[in-house]
């Protein structure tokens, strides 16, 4: 700790958010992809086999996809203690079922022919995570409960960063606009600055709404005293819904259906969307039934209902409405229905999209300079915190940097490449996707700890925009389709991913050849201070250090 | 959605331009640009326009979304606007205030195109 306000609050955002910074780097960087993350899905489950496969199917009829979705759960799951169904659409024209034995237990899914009822078996299409991928990645790293309790406490560290940040920075308004390229350590602390400032709204609103999404697992206690432990219950409390029932244990058929959806559909006006029953056999079945949203409707709302319908499953009685737009639960809940859709960005379309790309992308680079900083101030002037296992330290902090930054982004744009070259025919391709993800970031970690922290960086940011650039000759390679294609047929979707993934390769080939050039220059420069006289005790620390 | 895409543009652009405006009111800016220290009346004319213009962003964001969404986005426009400005004016100092210029601009015949067409 050092003795004025400032200084201590300097210690600690320098060294509170060291540790974190990588995390938070990972954090950034996905959760900012996971803003596309429905392109990214749609890209990755190969457009051109989505559509060859749904081409001469039958428009989708729900009351049918309804009835044989309950016949193979009746089948398949009888014991289950929840159904859900995701019913056809224009876009989605499978049946898609998922069920659990217990609360505990994890969903099993499946995907139905939504007229025949068959298992649509291995379709021809990629079976991927997608974008979801960077979506889980992001708030829990593919890890469950620990990694959401990982990534909270790095975002509690990330807010007072931001705090002892402003208080660190002296000059908020007279840098405001400052940014001097060219002069080293100047420079990195000129961008690190003005990346935070600009975007700070954004930085603080994104990270609190983060937090505040998870409030039911990270601060628990309240409902869990309050309810006994029964958090459904207190769902249904904030939400105004009808309390869950009690299992009764009485054996009692599901009402078809059907019948359940052509009343729903009649009383909001609507097309019913998902339909979700607990307790499926028991005397305490509810069925909830839930409508599709208008999209231009949604844009322009923060939070309200898209309209669901709830029933009585064994007798088709209605036991709650609730009309599209209707807005549940007093304050508190509608507070948080707004930070959630605040963080999600369920609002606004595209353009708003792009502003948090472009927001979260800056938030990425902040936390890559800061890291970056710390060593460039300490490669100009070792300064010795770990005595003698400083140079050791360094050492560590550089290759995670170059991993933990140039890595990810090559582990990211991999898994678009790992996704078009892992056979569609692979059981568990999914899964196999998220795992040679995961290898190839450890890969780069390797390759960090054994190459010079230079070389590193412009080696893997060189790799990074080749997999980025090639993106598209990948992609025709495999299934035939390109950019260009996508954009003559009016998939701006599938051609916006490519684009973007070009533009970014463009980028990283500008920050390779900027850290090329300065790796030639630095051993020159260092010759060109030991020359001097009055330098020779600091070469003779960086002499030690390296 | 040709006025969506006008209205974004004109909310993007007056953020940007009030944002130049502001760069401009401060000595070390105004210096970098047009190399010489403004004078008194000119660092409050620039400071009123830029506050000016990044009020009447919001106008062109509540025409798109309403107030309550325009208000976010107009955060989002302020963000971008000044990142824009801030690496674009070491590489460029004049062609980045002559931007700002332009934008002033474009960004009102935009806005004069939504209301005629609505």
């Amino acid at each position: 700790m050092k003795n004025t306000f400032r200084q201590s609050m300097s210690w600690l955002h320098t060294w509170g958010s060291l540790w974190f910074a990588w995390i938070l780097f990972a954090v950034f960087f996905t959760g900012t992809l996971g803003v596309f993350d429905d392109a990214i899905s749609h890209w990755m489950r190969d457009p051109l086999a989505v559509t060859a496969a749904s081409e001469g199917a039958p428009p989708p009829d729900r009351l049918q996809a309804a009835k044989v979705g309950q016949a193979f759960l009746e089948k398949n799951a009888p014991k289950a203690e929840f159904w859900s169904m995701g019913l056809p659409n224009e876009e989605n024209t499978k049946l898609r079922v998922f069920w659990r034995d217990t609360p505990q237990a994890e969903f099993q899914d499946r995907e139905l022919d939504p007229v025949t009822g068959e298992d649509a078996g291995p379709s021809k299409e990629r079976k991927t995570e997608g974008g979801h991928h960077f979506v889980h990645m992001h708030f829990e790293f593919h890890a469950g409960d620990a990694g959401i309790w990982l990534v909270g406490v790095a975002a509690m560290v990330m807010l007072v960063a931001l705090v002892s940040g402003i208080v660190v920075h002296k000059k908020i308004f007279v840098d405001f606009f400052t940014f001097r390229p060219g002069k080293g350590q100047r420079s990195w602390l000129d961008s690190h600055n003005a990346l935070s400032v600009l975007t700070l709204p954004f930085q603080f609103m994104i990270v609190y709404t983060g937090v505040v999404a998870f409030a039911s697992i990270y601060m628990p206690a309240a409902a869990m005293v309050r309810y006994n432990g029964d958090l459904d219950h207190f769902f249904a409390d904030i939400q105004e819904r009808p309390a869950p029932r009690q299992m009764q244990n009485v054996a009692a058929p599901v009402t078809p259906l059907p019948d359940l959806v052509t009343a729903a559909e009649e009383r909001i006006g609507r097309e019913a969307r998902v339909i979700s029953v607990s307790h499926p056999g028991d005397a305490s079945a509810s069925a909830r039934i839930f409508m599709r949203g208008d999209e231009a409707e949604m844009a322009s709302r923060l939070r309200g209902s898209n309209g669901s319908v709830q029933f009585d499953a064994v007798s088709g009685e209605i036991l709650d409405t609730e009309m599209p737009g209707e807005i549940r639960g007093a304050g508190a809940f509608s507070t948080f229905q707004s930070m959630r859709a605040l963080h999600f960005v369920t609002f606004g379309g595209y353009t708003i999209k792009w502003l948090y790309f472009i927001c979260g992308m800056a938030g990425a680079a902040m936390l890559a300079t800061g890291a970056i900083l710390f060593m460039v101030k300490r490669r100009k002037k070792p300064a010795g915190e770990f005595g003698a296992s400083t140079a050791r330290v360094y050492r560590v902090v550089d290759a995670l940097n170059v991993s933990g930054i140039a890595g990810l982004m090559l582990a990211s744009i991999g898994y678009f490449w790992i996704n078009r070259l892992v056979p569609v025919a692979l059981p568990e391709r999914e899964t196999w996707e998220i795992g040679l993800f995961f290898a190839l970031w450890f890969l780069t970690l390797v390759h960090a700890s054994l190459r010079p922290t230079m070389r590193g960086w412009v080696e893997q940011l060189a790799a990074t925009a080749f997999l980025c650039l090639a993106l598209p000759l990948i992609n025709m390679l495999t299934t035939g389709d390109n950019f260009a294609a996508a954009l003559a047929r009016g998939d701006g979707e599938a051609a916006g991913v490519e684009l973007t993934a070009m533009a970014s390769g463009l980028l990283c080939i500008v920050a390779a050849r900027f850290v090329h050039r300065k790796s030639l220059q630095a051993p020159q420069a260092a010759k060109a201070r030991a020359g001097k006289p009055g330098s020779a005790v600091e070469a003779d620390v960086e002499a030690e250090a390296a | 959605m040709m006025q969506t895409m006008l209205n974004v543009f004109a909310a993007l652009l007056l953020c940007y331009a009030g944002m130049t405006a502001l760069c401009l009111a401060m000595d070390r800016h105004h210096n970098q640009v047009l190399k010489r220290a403004p004078a008194a009346s000119a660092r409050q004319g620039f400071r009123w326009a830029g506050w000016l213009l990044l009020a009447l962003a919001v106008v062109p964001c509540a025409w798109a979304w309403g107030l309550s969404i325009g208000v976010i986005a107009w955060f989002g426009f302020l963000s971008a606007g000044a990142l824009a400005l801030v690496f674009m004016l070491p590489y460029g100092p004049r062609f980045a205030a002559m931007l700002g210029a332009g934008s002033v601009v474009a960004s009102l015949l935009m806005m004069l195109i939504v209301k005629v067409s609505t």
